[in-house]
């Protein structure tokens, strides 16, 4: 009976090393090279495009995926600021990806878009909700989070928003290390109300760049 | 010398380049952006487009009735141009379109017969080569004269569709009156608790830096993430000082606008490309039919572009068209006719041979005319002196083309020359390397003649 036990256990320690093998680490066949199949170089941006569906797919209530999700229109006021955030254009009659190299004017759009993304969010925090229906699983995660903060706020709790956001795109040390700051009796991130506090946390997922960026 | 002053004195890709590490690289940017623009008169530029190819014989660049009698050119107008006299003696035929230019006469000169490619007749390829001196895209030429000493390297305002073809394009912003307000709002509703937050987004950053020793693309781009968060709090302090003009959007209010980032000293270089509700592409004869009426829209924008430069005080006794060079262009001109069409029901096609491109403002010299376009000449009411060269790459006769000119003086060359030589014709790519001449760029920055070809030479007539 201990001896099959051990065995299940080493397949589940084998599994989790194999997904996370699959999703953080360059593939055997990748090797070598710079990038992906969707056209983005590692290192830039993933891309104006792809986090707006990424945040679609993991955040927002399935029934309100259909209404366009637009970071650009929605936080910065005008579409056209997409294009300077790592984005697909088809100028000159081929698909490029262009603006995927993270400067001051990009990392100043991202940064104030995120940052009222997750302002929004927190407004969850009050019943106030978004006018863009986070997902069941992202409402309790930062609700319970709120009603925690801060001196209650735990590891699970932050994990759960990790995850929500981040999904296994980032190694396990990225997240530790994450929440070890959060978790810091000493950060000044804890003196704020709860509002705020979890605004601050999302946001410093957002701009972590395993979200962010090809990896 | 102070800290601060030698870093005023470098100019941002210069601070970059010396920071030698992340950690340098990351505060030094601040305090180069903050400072803006170093002490001395700045220099602005600002290039206004009209997209889709705008036809120069309805405006600085027609022909007489005559042409039309003998079914060489459309003429929707059903009157005779007018003599549009330089003060360097040059004429050219205008259009009525171009009156209400007139009180700005003396503000800018006419260039016609610029040549913009003669291998290509699409709108990207041309607008490529108006923009970068490659039909398929390079170096941006207008980013090049900001020479990195402003936060942002351009205002692109408005839309330039091929913009995302340019490898230099990403330090800029993109926008319009409504887009820069919106913005500006963003930024000032902005509600981040400053330190701690960046504390911990800093610390993901510098982890993934690090990472594999930080020798790796992921690692680059997370220390340039780090970076590009620093250098945002300069941008955003001086973003949230800007005053878009408020109204609905107009070439005035754009202007206003757009001239706020030069008084912040968030830019020098403008790019303005604005939209209009009519189709300037006109190769259906009902849109050609309206240019007489449509095109006013586009002459009205151009004079309240001059006139909202020329009414923004500067400095005492100086308005903002003192120290701002203005070129105005299209990708390129259009035919004269479409050879299938009978000359009062036709619409008009891509011509990239003798475009007309309007030079202003600072640095230029201003109320002249320079360059002309063959295809001038008619006996029997068929064009005659027809060089070899034209017929060579329009055997149709509907493309006006650029005559050879006497790169000394900017006049047309009369006869002589009987092959196509880009050294003898003007081009876009002169009028460019003589605005990098202005902005004192280094040498190797010049486009060349054509592919393979020597550097373009620069325009000493233009200066002034």
């Amino acid at each position: 009976m201990r001896r099959k036990q051990k065995f299940f256990k080493a397949l589940l320690i084998a599994s989790f090393v194999a997904a996370g093998a699959s999703s953080c680490q360059t593939s055997r066949k990748n090797k070598g090279s710079t990038t992906k199949s969707v056209g983005v170089p590692v290192g830039q941006f993933r891309g104006y495009q792809r986090i707006n569906a990424l945040i679609k797919s993991r955040m927002i209530e399935p029934g309100e995926q259909s209404r366009g999700f637009d970071l650009s229109g929605r936080f910065l006021g005008s579409y056209d600021l997409a294009l300077l955030m790592g984005s697909f254009t088809d100028a000159s009659g081929k698909q490029s990806y262009v603006n995927g190299d993270p400067n001051v004017v990009s990392m100043t759009l991202w940064d104030t878009a995120l940052t009222g993304f997750a302002g929004m969010m927190s407004g969850y925090c009050v019943d106030a909700p978004s006018s863009y229906g986070l997902n069941v699983r992202g409402v309790q995660a930062i609700k319970s989070a709120c009603t925690a903060w801060p001196n209650g706020v735990t590891d699970a709790q932050l994990h759960e928003l990790w995850s929500w956001v981040m999904s296994f795109d980032a190694p396990e040390s990225a997240e530790s290390d994450w929440k070890a700051a959060i978790l810091d009796p000493a950060s000044p991130i804890r003196q704020l109300p709860a509002k705020d506090g979890v605004a601050a946390v999302m946001r410093t997922i957002f701009m972590n760049p395993w979200f962010l960026l090809e990896s | 010398m102070s800290f601060f002053e030698t870093m005023s004195l470098l100019n941002r890709r210069q601070v970059f380049k010396t920071a030698g590490g992340m950690i340098a690289a990351l505060n030094l940017p601040r305090v180069a952006f903050a400072d803006g623009e170093p002490a001395g008169e700045p220099h602005y530029f600002m290039h206004i487009y009209i997209s889709q190819g705008m036809d120069s014989t309805s405006l600085f660049d027609a022909r007489p009735l005559g042409f039309t009698q003998a079914g060489k050119i459309h003429n929707y107008f059903g009157v005779e141009p007018t003599e549009w006299v330089g003060a360097n003696g040059h004429k050219t035929l205008v259009r009525s379109t171009t009156d209400i230019l007139k009180p700005y006469k003396d503000d800018f000169s006419v260039i016609n017969g610029v040549v913009m490619n003669t291998a290509f007749d699409g709108h990207d390829q041309n607008a490529l080569t108006m923009v970068s001196g490659n039909p398929f895209g390079g170096k941006w030429f207008l980013p090049e004269l900001a020479g990195g000493k402003t936060p942002l390297d351009y205002l692109l305002f408005g839309n330039f569709f091929y913009s995302g073809a340019l490898t230099n394009a990403s330090l800029g912003l993109v926008s319009s009156t409504y887009g820069i307000s919106s913005l500006v709002k963003a930024l000032g509703n902005r509600n981040t608790n400053g330190a701690s937050e960046d504390a911990i987004i800093g610390r993901g950053l510098m982890a993934a830096s690090n990472q594999g020793g930080g020798a790796g693309l992921f690692s680059s781009g997370a220390a340039k993430m780090s970076a590009g968060l620093e250098g945002s709090k300069g941008l955003i302090k001086l973003m949230k000082q800007v005053q878009p003009a408020v109204g609905g959007p107009s070439a005035e209010n754009d202007t206003k606008t757009m001239i706020e980032f030069l008084k912040r000293g968030l830019t020098t270089q403008l790019f303005y490309a604005p939209l209009f509700d009519f189709n300037v592409d006109s190769h259906a004869e009902t849109d050609a039919k309206k240019i007489p009426e449509n095109y006013p829209k586009i002459t009205q924008m151009i004079a309240d572009v001059f006139k909202t430069l020329k009414s923004t005080e500067f400095s005492p006794g100086k308005s903002f068209l003192d120290v701002t060079t203005v070129v105005v262009s299209s990708e390129f001109t259009r035919t004269m006719r479409q050879s299938e069409k009978p000359i009062d029901n036709t619409g008009t096609d891509h011509n990239p041979l003798g475009n007309s491109v309007l030079v202003g403002g600072k640095g230029v010299k201003k109320g002249c005319v320079f360059g002309a376009t063959d295809l001038d000449v008619l006996t029997n009411n068929e064009f005659s002196g027809v060089a070899p060269y034209h017929s060579s790459l329009d055997s149709g006769l509907v493309k006006m083309m650029g005559k050879p000119i006497d790169f000394a003086t900017g006049l047309p060359l009369v006869g002589g020359v009987n092959e196509y030589d880009p050294a003898k014709f003007l081009s876009f790519s002169n009028i460019a390397n003589t605005f990098m001449d202005m902005f004192n760029l280094p040498p190797e920055s010049r486009w060349e003649m054509g592919r393979n070809l020597p550097k373009a030479q620069s325009l000493p007539f233009l200066r002034g």
